[in-house]
C-alpha cells in the first residue's frame, strides 16, 4: 500500500516521500480500516521536523488523524463490521497511508453529519479548543478570551464553540484583510497583528484593561506582544509553536500574578481518567452530530501529491484544514 | 478626625521630583502636616526601610508610577496619631504599626505619612519599631514564596540571588521547615557566606559547570519550583534545568534583559512561569488567613525572618542614603530614622 514516510527528520518537503509498504493484517482484536481522509496538523509537520515532543523511531509513517471505512475485522471484534464509516481517534500514529489496523477503542463511528474529510480533522482541533476553553480557562458566558491565529482551523473551532457555550472570542490575525471573515464567523473583535496595538485594541473591543485569558498558538513576536499587555492575574496558555521563535517577557512580570504555561493534548490524555476522556468525547460528539460544530476544509490533496500538500500546509491565509484524500478506489 | 497634631505644623519629607534617578530627583522638603481622609490614618513615622522596589520606583521602573512630585517610600513603621472617618482607622489610633504606602498616595520617607487603614498592621509587643520598619516587604514575601511552594506540594525549591536579605530569610525558613532549597549565587564569597549560615545546597552561577550541576541537583531533589529574583537569562536556565512539570516564580528583575521562553519547554515539558507581587498576593488572601500569616511573620521576624541593618540614617542624608544602600545591598538594610532617632 502507499504511505507517506520519512527516514530522517528535516524539512517536510525534503524528507517526506510516498512509498510502497506492506498492507497490515488485523489481529483477532483489531480492525482494518481503509482510510479515505487524513488531516495535516502542525504537530504532524513538527514530528517530521523532529521538533515535536514525541520523536518516532525511523523510518516512520506520518500523520495521526484520519477517517475511512472498516475493511475487515478480527475474529474477536464485535462492535464494528465491514462497511462502517469510522474516525480514528487522535493518538494513533501513521495515518498518512491507505490502511491502518487499530483496536476498536481507537475508533469512533463517524456521524452522518460529517463527511470523511471533516471527520478526519474533527478531533485534535475541536478537542483542544474544548479543553482549553472549558477546562483550562473555565470561560464563562460573555467572558472574552484572546485567541491568536484566529483564522486557523483551531481558531474557527473556538469560534463555533463560543457560539454554543457563550464565551466571546477576540481573534488575532496576521493581516487586516482577514478581519471581516472572522467577525462574520462570530468573533467579538479581531486584532490585526500587522497594524493594531494589541493592548489598545483589546481595551476598545472588551472595555477591559489588560488581557485576562489568552490561548496562543504562535509564540514569538505576537505572543511576546500579548505578554506585555497581560492583566495582573492573567492566564496565558501556549499550545502551538507556529512562529518557531521563543516568547520574550520583560521584568513587568514581577508586578503581576500572571501565569504563563503550555498545553499539550498528549499530556491531557495521560493525566485524565478514561471515564473523563469518554465523557468529553461524548459531549463533543453530540455537537458534531447535531451540526453545532462543523469542521472546515481548506483544500484536499491526493496521497500522491506530497509537495502540493506540504506547500499548502505551510502557506499563509488558509481557510481551514488541509486534508489528504484518496487514493481513488476502483468502482466495485 | 481625632486631633493630635497642632494646626500649622510642618514635617520633613523626601520628595521625588522626577524619575531620572539623580541627586536632584530626591529632595528634602518641608511640608505642612497632611490630614487623613476617610479610610486613612496619619502615622507618625519612626523608621522607613529602603528596599529594592524603591530603587526601581525612583527610576520609574516599578509596577506603579505615581503622579509627581510625591513622597517616596513603600514601607515603614510608626505610631498612628490620627484617623479619618471609618471604624478600621479609629481602632488603630494610638497603636504602633508596620505600614505600606497607598498605590497612588505619598509614601513613608517622611516624618508623618497618610496611609490606608487596611495597610497598617499593629505590631505585637515583642517587636520594636525598628524591627517593624522592614516587617512587611521582605519577610512577608519570603513567607509567601515558601508557603506557596510547600502548599503546592513541591518536594524542593530553587532560589536565585540567594545571598540577598530575602534570600537569606528563605535559607533560614527552609531550615526551620527542613525543606530542601537549592541556593544560587554569583560569587564564591557568597557561597561561603551561605554555607556558613548552614545552607546545604549552594551553587555559583559563574562556574563553568553551573548548568549541569543545577540540572543534576534539581532532578535529584525533585526541585519543581524556583523563586527567581534575577530574571533575564537566568529564568530560561532554570526552566531548562528543572524537571518536567516545574514552575518558576519571578519576584525580582535584577537583570534588565528580557526573559526568553522556549515554547517547547512550556508545551511538551509542562513548565510554568508566573509572577509574584506581594500586593496582589496579599489581596488574594482572606482576612483571617492574612492575620494568621501576619502573626506568624511577626513571631519569625525575631528569628528566621530577622533583617540585618547596616545603618540608620536621617532623612537629611537624602539621595546619599539611597546610594549607600545601592552600593552594598547584601550588607543589610539602610533605614531612615525620623525625628532625630538613632
Amino acid at each position: 500500500m502507499k504511505a507517506i514516510r520519512f527516514h530522517q527528520f528535516g524539512a517536510p518537503a525534503q524528507v517526506l516521500t510516498v512509498e510502497d509498504i506492506p498492507q497490515p493484517e488485523p489481529a483477532a482484536d483489531e480492525v482494518l480500516v481503509r482510510l479515505t481522509a487524513r488531516s495535516v496538523n502542525p504537530s504532524d509537520l513538527y514530528t517530521v521536523m523532529g521538533t515535536y515532543g514525541i520523536r518516532p523511531k525511523l523510518p516512520a509513517t506520518a500523520g495521526n488523524e484520519g477517517a475511512g471505512v472498516v475493511e475487515r475485522v478480527g475474529a474477536d471484534v464485535t462492535n464494528f463490521k465491514p462497511g462502517d464509516r469510522v474516525t480514528v481517534l487522535p493518538g494513533a500514529t501513521g495515518t498518512w497511508c491507505e490502511y491502518v489496523t487499530l483496536k476498536p477503542a481507537a475508533l469512533l463511528p463517524t456521524p452522518p453529519s460529517l463527511s470523511d474529510e471533516q471527520a478526519a480533522c474533527a478531533w485534535v482541533n475541536y478537542l483542544t479548543a474544548w479543553i482549553l476553553a472549558l477546562e483550562e480557562l473555565d470561560l464563562q458566558a460573555d467572558e472574552p478570551v484572546l485567541v491568536t491565529a484566529g483564522a486557523s482551523h483551531l481558531g474557527r473551532a473556538m469560534l463555533q464553540l463560543a457560539q454554543h457555550s457563550g464565551f466571546k472570542v477576540v481573534a488575532t490575525v496576521r493581516r487586516a484583510e482577514q478581519r471581516q471573515e472572522l467577525l462574520d464567523a462570530g468573533a467579538l473583535g479581531v486584532i490585526a497583528t500587522d497594524s493594531d496595538d494589541i493592548a489598545k485594541a483589546w481595551h476598545a473591543i472588551t472595555g477591559r484593561k489588560g488581557i485576562h485569558k489568552v490561548i496562543d498558538a504562535v509564540g514569538g513576536a505576537t505572543g511576546s506582544a500579548i505578554l506585555e499587555a497581560l492583566a495582573p492575574r492573567a492566564t496565558f496558555i501556549l499550545y502551538g509553536l507556529m512562529s518557531q521563535q521563543p516568547l520574550q517577557i520583560g521584568g513587568q512580570l514581577i508586578f503581576s500574578e500572571a501565569v504563563i504555561r503550555g498545553f499539550w493534548l498528549v499530556r491531557w490524555f495521560q493525566q485524565r481518567t478514561p471515564e473523563h476522556v469518554a465523557s468529553v468525547f461524548g459531549q463533543i460528539g453530540q455537537l458534531f452530530a447535531n451540526g453545532t460544530l462543523n469542521p472546515v476544509i481548506d483544500s484536499t490533496f491526493d496521497l500522491d501529491d506530497v509537495s502540493g500538500m506540504v506547500e499548502r500546509s505551510l502557506a499563509p491565509g488558509r481557510q481551514g484544514k488541509v486534508i489528504i484524500t484518496g487514493p481513488q478506489q476502483p468502482a466495485s | 478626625m481625632s486631633d493630635a497634631t497642632p494646626a500649622g505644623a510642618t514635617m520633613q519629607a523626601l520628595e521625588l521630583r522626577d524619575y531620572a534617578d539623580t541627586p536632584e530627583s530626591l529632595r528634602l522638603v518641608e511640608r505642612p502636616l497632611p490630614k487623613p481622609a476617610a479610610g486613612y490614618v496619619l502615622v507618625r513615622m519612626a523608621y522607613a526601610a529602603i528596599n529594592p522596589s524603591d530603587l526601581l520606583f525612583l527610576r520609574g521602573e516599578y509596577g506603579i508610577k505615581k503622579k509627581l512630585p510625591v513622597i517616596a517610600g513603600f514601607e515603614g513603621s510608626g505610631t498612628v496619631v490620627a484617623a479619618g472617618p471609618g471604624w478600621r482607622g479609629r481602632l488603630l489610633v494610638g497603636r504602633r504599626v508596620a505600614c505600606l504606602a497607598g498605590d497612588a498616595t505619598d509614601g513613608t520617607w517622611a516624618e508623618y505619612a497618610v496611609i490606608p487603614a487596611e495597610r497598617c498592621f499593629p505590631l505585637s509587643d515583642q517587636l520594636t519599631l525598628e524591627q517593624g520598619a522592614h516587617l512587611l516587604v521582605n519577610p512577608l514575601t519570603a513567607w509567601g514564596l515558601l508557603h506557596t511552594a510547600r502548599s503546592q506540594g513541591h518536594a524542593a525549591a530553587i532560589q536565585t540571588a540567594a545571598a540577598s536579605q530575602l534570600g537569606r530569610m528563605l535559607v533560614r525558613l527552609s531550615e526551620r521547615f527542613s525543606y530542601p532549597l537549592i541556593n544560587i549565587v554569583r560569587r564564591q564569597a557568597q557561597v561561603e557566606l551561605l554555607r556558613a549560615q548552614g545552607a546545604a545546597y549552594v551553587l555559583n552561577s559563574s562556574t563553568p559547570s553551573f548548568a549541569s550541576d543545577l540540572r543534576e541537583l534539581a532532578q535529584e531533589l525533585r526541585a519543581t519550583v524556583a523563586f527567581d529574583a534575577v530574571a533575564g537569562a537566568m529564568t530560561g536556565q532554570l526552566l531548562t534545568a528543572m524537571p518536567n512539570h516545574s514552575r518558576v516564580i519571578v519576584y525580582g528583575a535584577l537583570d534588565a534583559a528580557p526573559i526568553q521562553l522556549d515554547a517547547q519547554r512550556l508545551v511538551f515539558e509542562d513548565k510554568t512561569l508566573s509572577g509574584f507581587w506581594l500586593a496582589e498576593w496579599a489581596t488574594s488572601l482572606r482576612l483571617p488567613e492574612l492575620l494568621r500569616i501576619g502573626s506568624t511573620v511577626q513571631h519569625l521576624a525575631q528569628f528566621e525572618l530577622a533583617t540585618s541593618v547596616q545603618a540608620h540614617i536621617p532623612l537629611s542624608a537624602g539621595y546619599q542614603g539611597v546610594q549607600q544602600y545601592r552600593a552594598s545591598m547584601t550588607a543589610g538594610k539602610v533605614v531612615w530614622a525620623m525625628h532625630g532617632a538613632e
